[in-house]
């Protein structure tokens, strides 16, 4: 393994990392407000079903960044 | 956080305690499991080494025993619904592993299977439903933490058997992935989870004993599910989902990477590319030229060049020490921040 394939791994490592802590900084500042009013009892429900869609969201961007961090970093038809 | 109880002395004691026994059962009956295994024939060639020879399996009869001995005496030592959890979560996952062990299931067995063992948990009520996103602070989600708990218990163990590639990798990086959590947990306060967390290292780190370069035994996927799901179910009982993910992120990255280019859930032995690692005459490995081939953290690892079982081996390592180390650095900052 070259010095540089090391790097982009540790690299790539960071990367993830950082996108993990800024995803979980973004479901704080979200998710944590999100609460849906008007549906009586159903409002806990509600307001979970709602964190659901939009946690699924967040999920399905990140893999998807990940993915594309992952094609910029180490792809490029080496592998 | 679920599994709070008081930070006193007598939780470092449960905990020291739980750490020796994980270890010191690992340590005294792996041997002789070596020896029954290899008695009965019981084993797999190693084919990274030169002539095949055969090695022992599965070895996690002795990291189960182990990790739930370190239950037990956490349990002796300080009675929690958390620790009773954990230990039927691996109880569970070491019978799910077993049944692999002997006789190869399909692809969705294993996740199917991890998702249904995390029942302990929901029964014993030992979660809680505010997830914690250090450094940032905590969201609570009731209705919907009721599938994060199946998806991270068979998450992890499915990552944990997916890490298991080479001589000492599994053991090894569970030890230090272990580690990393016990000390998240002991930061935010989560004694009891800390102290299964160091049981769990404990009994990685004396199965690596016979696990590492040269094997002298294979985890199998009873050892790997079994310390995988406890990993799991730890981080869920504890409140460190998020920590305990960072610690073994290059396995996550190894999972990420075979399931975007394979495209489906599949046992890598029913693949017609392959485990896209091909071994050389000189027992070196190397990237598998074939276009089908799936790709995983080693066959990047080997890109560049063919390299020997052990320069990989070690190259994995240094990685799940790196995260580990950010694991921790991330649950320090939020406990300062908080």
């Amino acid at each position: 393994m070259t010095a540089r394939t090391a790097t982009r791994l540790y690299a790539f490592m960071a990367v993830m990392w950082g996108m993990l802590l800024a995803g979980g900084g973004l479901f704080v500042l979200v998710l944590g407000p999100l609460s849906v009013s008007g549906f009586g009892q159903y409002n806990a429900a509600a307001s979970s079903a709602l964190k659901a869609v939009v946690a699924a969201g967040f999920v399905a961007a990140w893999v998807i960044a990940l993915a594309r961090a992952n094609s910029w970093m180490f792809r490029r038809g080496r592998v | 956080m679920s599994a709070h109880l008081p930070a006193d002395p007598h939780m470092l004691y449960a905990a020291a305690a739980a750490a020796a026994a994980a270890f010191g059962v690992v340590y005294l009956a792996t041997p002789p499991l070596i020896r029954w295994l290899e008695a009965r024939g019981m084993g797999v060639p190693d084919i990274h080494k030169p002539g095949r020879p055969t090695v022992a399996r599965p070895g996690g009869i002795s990291i189960a025993a182990g990790l739930l001995a370190g239950m037990a005496a956490l349990y002796a030592a300080a009675p929690s619904n958390a620790a009773a959890a954990v230990a039927a979560v691996a109880a569970a996952a070491f019978a799910v592993g077993i049944v692999d062990d002997l006789r190869v299931m399909g692809g969705w067995f294993k996740p199917v299977c991890l998702a249904a063992c995390s029942a302990p948990i929901l029964a014993l009520g030992a979660y809680d439903t505010s997830m914690a996103f250090p450094p940032f602070g905590v969201v609570n989600i009731p209705i919907l933490y009721l599938a994060v708990v199946p998806v991270m218990v068979s998450t992890m163990g499915n990552t944990a058997n997916s890490i298991d590639v080479g001589n000492g990798i599994l053991s090894g990086a569970m030890a230090m992935a272990g580690a990393a959590l016990a000390a998240a947990l002991a930061m935010d306060g989560s004694h009891a989870m800390a102290g299964a967390a160091a049981a769990l290292s404990a009994a990685s780190l004396a199965f690596y004993r016979f696990h590492r370069l040269p094997s002298r035994i294979f985890p199998g996927d009873s050892g790997a599910l079994v310390l995988g799901a406890a990993y799991g179910a730890i981080a869920v009982a504890g409140g460190a989902e998020i920590v305990a993910v960072i610690a073994v992120l290059p396995a996550v990255f190894n999972s990420f990477l075979y399931l975007a280019s394979v495209r489906r859930i599949v046992e890598h032995r029913q693949l017609e590319g392959g485990s896209g690692v091909d071994i050389l005459p000189d027992c070196r490995l190397a990237a598998s030229p074939l276009p089908n081939a799936p790709l995983s953290l080693v066959r990047l690892l080997v890109s560049d060049g063919p390299l020997t079982e052990g320069q990989t081996c070690s190259a994995i390592l240094r990685l799940v020490a790196f995260t580990s180390c950010l694991a921790v650095a991330t649950a320090a900052a939020g406990a300062l921040l908080q």
